[in-house]
């Protein structure tokens, strides 16, 4: 694996990523727009997706959408919160030194169905044997980073936003792969949420460079209850007076939030389940997660949790029960995706901030430890076992497990392999180039137009400017060229390029004389497509 | 340019507030209008977090002026939270720095007051810890807001540019003689005393000022022994400068006196424009910001007697002011769960911690010097999106329902303690004076009583609550959500 030295990013955006949620909410939402998107709606726009009648209040982004290649694929995210014990989910069954350091809480080989001749799967995991017999089951195993925080926020938040161990960032992996998948999403976002994230995974995983992608929601339930209690507000009939005034901007963002509600309940109201799945919280919130990829929603990705691995003590009585609903889970939606024929377009993968001591404690759990083995699910897996096994003989200084495989290496290959995205922009999503691995049993080729580098945008520098800042791109041939600056609202502030170029890098300047302090985008037209990057004007 | 220069301004465009302050006649004369629920639950709801029923009555059973007083004395009185074990140790331990956030949300849900007060003085005097690290430093600077909270600004002043958290923050302990950098010296004057701009609309200080009040900043440095912020004279510029037209060797001491000296007038309209915009609107009215900077100036900058002042005027209470300022995530976390008598657990606390930071507010890490745009006159809407509203909703039903690290929730003792349990009607009204800022019409009202009675005559009411509690409690419950889930409920 060969890890170059990260590009700078900002390492601080929480007041950036809501002021540029506000630009949004603003630039797409004004009332005006409200009221005529809602008058489209009425008008009932509906096509088929896949075979199910879709209503969307307009089909412009979704139809570009689903013109780009690979645009099927979608990925679910499974956060197992709390740090699951590895070696009791994948036991290494004919390791001595796992049974003598965990006299009481390991797992006997009895109590596996075997995976290979040293590994098994927990027994109360036997509802995905079918699917490992199946090839729909892969099993990546000591994954993790060097030097690993035991902290569970900040672990979280290193495995949600892809940083290295002593690197904060701002955005999640897959917020930044929906900002490239969504190159216009700030000044047209689509009718549709790029992301749909259920109960408490982590939020950085959809929050983008710019802006939180996507809807949030506690729970399934809430997510349904949209469609009967989610209900919009009248922004004008308000109390005069400035309590009128705040509350007339607090109903308009109340409005403004429920915008994806149509698409999400008819999508949800087109398909039936065809499983069973356990009615707990992750049971739940996939059997809804089917529901909506079955009946044409085209989010692309979905972050549910699956919450308890903080098993410090009595493990034995916890851990099983979560590892059961979760394979039960995963089996039903497996079932279910095929009945709706995206079992191999839809993939699904485990993670968890981190795995446990090898040694038991003295109340019969684990402490929080590294490395530890995830799970990817779906037809579109090369079903089988990744990484190296843990090696109980080799551990670092706080008794924890070295890991073979950097948890960056699994989203590497499922940027490249699962979603099509070119190399080179997988390295950039990701802050360096990471091998992939070989679970993936369907990749998709990158995505069309790679000739990635045929016209590059490069990076403004200085980026935040005061005055004067200089935009570079490059051409491989000539070709003809729109590079224009568009502010938060969408509108064309200043025109920088046009017209044919040769081929070979141009730097032209950006003066923000007279412009507000703000986020403005940067847009380069070339026959081969359309990238964008914000730029930060300041005063 | 330095990130932190860059980030000063930026929060994007937040939508246009109203151009200029409200309308209002009424000025700093003290308010001698209607004392009842609604004036009391006002002054509670701005000066707490959050509205309990035991602060309620207290305020009733005073006078306006005598509430505001008890208020205020009470949180001079309050003595500092304990002190975390490693208070005195060095280390970036991210344990340390969530305990000490943790630990500050556990003391505005007591504190009250003095809480409110140190929290504008962290949004005032902006330091972050993903800058400065230690978590002892963290523990020293938000001590010392405390320990100043409603104390002289002079004194607050002078010690938080000595702090190691700021000497680090703002680059004083890389400023030294023939080596000077501006950084801390323009925000001392910028943000922290007087603003750019004085009340006569006249700059305050020009960009000289700025690199000769450096100059005499210099030889402050962290002792990363003794963890203190300490003057190392070898550092220090000891030749001539000229501030504000007074030419002298000065120092730290003398920046701070010629501060005072020279520009006292326009200080005072700063830090009163400040006060004004915490506790009143977020727009500052020129006239009562003119009187409390003449009250800060009578009384030395001490800061006790302009909250009184304010606190007791007919202007703070007046009718257009109520309800019009958005909760800030902290306020809004710690309220719900004072509101409904929630006592949270320390994984809870944790959970506001996660929660806050996930509505825009890392408590101890403000996105810039200038502080959260929620709190700036022109970007104070900026807590809402459509990113938070859902978060902000969904986690007060989570507090109802006993979500995540909430504790599983009883509302029949709530009701129980401020309204008449065996009347639908009465519950619907009282409830919703509890939990909302402004009165409901009485449709409203109405239609909150049919969300308790379910379809059942009104008269039922009391049967279902006396013979089957757990269906009246999840009646209640159903009422709750649907008045935390308001837009109103974003509002106090």
């Amino acid at each position: 694996m060969c890890q170059h030295p990260h590009p700078p990013r900002s390492d601080r955006a929480i007041s950036l990523a809501h002021g540029a949620d506000h630009d949004r909410d603003h630039a797409a939402w004004s009332r005006r727009t409200f009221l005529s998107r809602s008058a489209l709606a009425a008008g009932g726009t509906a096509f088929l997706l896949n075979g199910v009648p879709v209503h969307a209040s307009s089909g412009s982004s979704l139809l570009h959408l689903l013109s780009r290649f690979g645009a099927d694929r979608v990925l679910v995210l499974i956060q197992m919160a709390g740090g699951n014990d590895g070696l009791n989910m994948v036991v290494p069954v004919t390791n001595d030194l796992y049974y003598q350091r965990r006299p009481t809480i390991a797992v006997p080989q009895s109590n596996t169905f075997r995976l290979d001749d040293d590994y098994g799967l927990h027994g109360a995991m036997g509802a995905a044997e079918p699917m490992w017999g199946d090839g729909h089951l892969a099993v990546v195993q000591t994954v993790g980073y060097p030097d690993h925080n035991l902290s569970h926020f900040r672990s979280t938040d290193i495995w949600a936003s892809a940083s290295d161990a002593d690197e904060t960032l701002s955005s999640g992996w897959t917020g930044r792969y929906l900002d490239h998948a969504y190159p216009d999403y700030v000044t047209s976002p689509p009718e549709y949420p790029v992301a749909v994230r259920i109960g408490g995974a982590s939020a950085l995983l959809v929050r983008g460079g710019a802006t939180s992608m996507g809807m949030s929601f506690s729970n399934a339930d809430q997510l349904l209850q949209l469609a009967t209690t989610g209900q919009f507000y009248d922004e004008d009939d308000v109390p005069p007076g400035v309590y009128g005034e705040e509350l007339s901007f607090i109903r308009s963002i109340y409005n403004a939030s429920l915008r994806y509600r149509d698409v999400v309940v008819e999508a949800a109201n087109a398909a039936t389940n065809a499983a069973e799945y356990p009615t707990d919280g992750l049971g739940s919130s996939l059997a809804l997660i089917a529901r909506l990829i079955k009946g044409g929603l085209p989010s692309r990705l979905y972050v549910v949790e699956h919450g308890g691995f903080d098993t410090h003590s009595n493990q034995t009585d916890r851990q099983p029960d979560l590892l059961q609903r979760l394979a039960e889970s995963l089996a039903a939606f497996d079932v279910d995706l095929a009945d709706g024929g995206r079992s191999d377009t839809v993939m699904s993968m485990t993670f968890s901030e981190f795995g446990r001591r090898v040694e038991e404690n003295g109340s019969g759990g684990t402490d929080h430890g590294t490395a530890a083995p995830l799970v990817l699910a779906g037809g579109g897996v090369n079903g089988g076992l990744y990484g190296d096994g843990p090696d109980l003989a080799d551990l670092d200084g706080s008794g924890n497990l070295h890991h073979s495989v950097d948890f960056r290496q699994i989203y590497a290959t499922l940027l490249r392999q699962w979603f099509g995205v070119p190399q080179a922009e997988t390295d950039a999503l990701l802050g360096g180039a990471f091998d992939p691995l070989g679970f993936i049993g369907n990749p998709v080729a990158a995505e069309p137009g790679a000739a990635p580098h045929a016209a590059v945008l490069e990076a403004p520098y200085p980026n935040p400017f005061r005055g004067r800042t200089t935009v570079a791109f490059a051409l491989d041939r000539p070709g003809r060229v729109a590079l224009t600056v568009s502010d938060a609202r969408g509108r064309l502030v200043a025109r920088l390029a046009s017209g044919p170029h040769t081929a070979g890098r141009h730097a032209v300047p950006f003066h923000a004389d007279g412009l507000p302090s703000g986020v403005y985008h940067l847009r380069l037209e070339t026959d081969k497509g359309v990238q964008s990057r914000p730029v930060t004007v300041v005063r | 340019m330095d990130r932190r220069q860059f980030l000063r301004r930026f929060a994007g465009e937040a939508p246009a507030p109203p151009p200029s302050p409200p309308p209002v006649s009424s000025g700093l004369e003290p308010y001698t209008g209607p004392w009842d629920e609604p004036q009391a639950a006002h002054l509670i709801r701005r000066a707490l977090f959050g509205l309990t029923r035991a602060d309620l009555v207290d305020a009733l059973f005073r006078s306006p002026a005598g509430a505001v007083d008890h208020l205020v004395d009470t949180a001079v009185a309050r003595p500092l939270p304990a002190a975390p074990s490693w208070y005195n140790t060095a280390g970036t331990n991210i344990a340390w720095r969530y305990e000490w956030q943790e630990a500050w949300y556990a003391e505005m849900r007591a504190g009250g007051l003095k809480e409110r007060m140190t929290l504008l003085w962290h949004d005032h005097f902006v330091t972050a810890i993903d800058v400065y690290g230690h978590a002892a430093f963290a523990y020293q600077y938000l001590t010392k807001l405390r320990t100043h909270a409603l104390g002289n600004f002079r004194t607050l002043l002078h010690a938080v540019g000595t702090l190691p958290a700021m000497l680090i923050y703002l680059d004083g302990e890389d400023s030294s003689a023939g080596n000077i950098n501006e950084n801390y010296a323009r925000e001392l004057l910028e943000l922290f005393s007087m603003g750019r701009v004085g009340p006569d609309g006249q700059d305050n200080y020009t960009q000289q000022d700025i690199v000769e009040a450096a100059r005499a900043l210099t030889g402050w440095v962290v002792n990363m022994s003794t963890l203190r912020g300490e003057f190392d004279p070898s550092r220090h510029d000891g030749g001539a400068k000229t501030i504000f037209g007074r030419t002298g060797t000065w120092d730290y001491d003398d920046v701070h006196d010629i501060l005072f000296d020279e520009r006292e007038e326009e200080i005072a309209s700063w830090v009163a424009q400040k006060i004004y915009s915490w506790f009143v609107h977020p727009v500052p009215n020129p006239e009562v910001v003119a009187g409390m900077a003449q009250t800060l100036r009578q009384n030395d900058f001490e800061v006790a007697p302009v909250v009184r002042q304010l606190l007791k005027s007919a202007h703070f209470y007046e009718e257009a002011f109520v309800g019009s300022r958005i909760k800030s995530p902290c306020e809004y976390l710690v309220g719900l769960t004072r509101e409904l008598g929630i006592v949270p657990p320390q994984a809870l606390l944790g959970r506001f911690r996660e929660t806050g930071y996930n509505l825009g507010q890392d408590l101890l890490n403000p996105p810039t010097v200038a502080g959260w745009p929620g709190y700036a006159p022109d970007e104070y809407r900026a807590w809402i999106t459509t990113g938070s509203v859902p978060e902000r909703r969904a986690e007060a039903t989570n507090a109802l329902e006993g979500n995540g690290a909430f504790p599983s929730f009883d509302p029949l003792p709530l009701v129980e303690a401020l309204s008449d349990a065996t009347s639908a009607a009465a519950i619907a009204r009282d409830l919703a004076a509890h939990l909302l800022p402004a009165p409901l019409d009485d449709d409203d009202l109405t239609e909150l009583e049919a969300i308790l009675l379910d379809g059942a005559p009104w008269w039922e009411w009391v049967t279902l609550y006396q013979s089957n509690p757990e269906a009246a409690r999840q009646r209640v419950r159903l009422l709750l959500d649907h008045l935390v889930n308001l837009p109103e409920y974003q509002l106090t």
